[in-house]
């Protein structure tokens, strides 16, 4: 199942709402999109990952990738709901890189 | 309880639907740990996909890549083995902090924050080297 990725606005941030599975040997085409879809006037960038099935360390990796394109104090926030795929960033300790919300709401309030 | 022992061409796809049927599996057995046993497997067959297509190039698709999983009373059992010459030692002395601003290199690390044990395996005789993890059922 190749992962999609659909781009739009939330609360004037760049949305980008990334579903299916983002996996080993899947990730190189949403990066294409993403980084060539990156608004760099965006004050920050939300990823909604409410849909996404399944991750793997490559998959994580794709919005390590991401940061390196953007303006160093920007924030970027991840959307997710699923419980093990939450526990995976934690665990890797890209908490410190990344504000993890369980919903897009929540991520309004978590903007600093 | 059960036990699925499997030989796989290194080939992304057959990884892919080793995955689901993995998935499926377990969905049969309603496994609290399904998730994290999915993760670990694949993240290791892809370790030794990656192995495989860096060692043979091209005549990659000629070797194969074995997987072991196996649900006991006590604990899942993992095992996957590739004829590549096995992970080096050093791999796990690193903390996933070193890996923070990397794209790749944290599957290994992720694994070993996941399970009870891991450890790296050699048998002479078919020149098969093999990544054992264990994780006790009760999480």
């Amino acid at each position: 199942m190749n992962p999609t990725i659909k781009i739009n606005q939330f609360d004037g941030n760049q949305l980008f709402v990334i579903e299916g599975k983002l996996s080993y040997g899947r990730t190189q085409p949403i990066k294409e999109v993403l980084i060539e879809a990156i608004d760099h006037e965006s004050p920050a960038y939300v990823f909604d990952l409410t849909e996404l099935k399944a991750i793997d360390s490559t998959g994580m990796g794709l919005f390590v990738t991401f940061l390196k394109y953007i303006e160093n104090e920007k924030q970027v926030h991840l959307i997710i709901q699923k419980g093990f795929i939450k526990e995976l960033f934690h665990i890797a300790k890209l908490d410190q890189l990344f504000i993890i919300s369980e919903n897009i709401e929540d991520s309004k309030g978590e903007s600093g | 309880m059960f036990k699925w022992d499997v030989q796989l061409p290194c080939d992304l796809d057959e990884i892919e639907s080793f995955d689901d049927a993995l998935r499926d599996k377990f969905e049969e057995y309603s496994c609290s740990l399904q998730e994290h046993i999915c993760f670990i497997t694949h993240e290791l067959l892809v370790n030794s996909f990656e192995a495989t297509i860096n060692k043979y190039g091209d005549n990659a698709h000629q070797y194969n890549l074995y997987a072991e999983v196996e649900m006991k009373e006590e604990e899942y059992i993992i095992q996957i083995s590739d004829e590549c010459g096995g992970v080096p030692q050093e791999a796990l002395t690193y903390d996933l902090e070193d890996f923070l601003h990397n794209e790749r290199g944290r599957g290994l690390l992720l694994i070993k924050e996941l399970v009870d044990s891991i450890s790296f395996h050699r048998e002479h005789e078919e020149e098969l080297y093999t990544v054992l993890v264990k994780k006790k059922r009760s999480g």
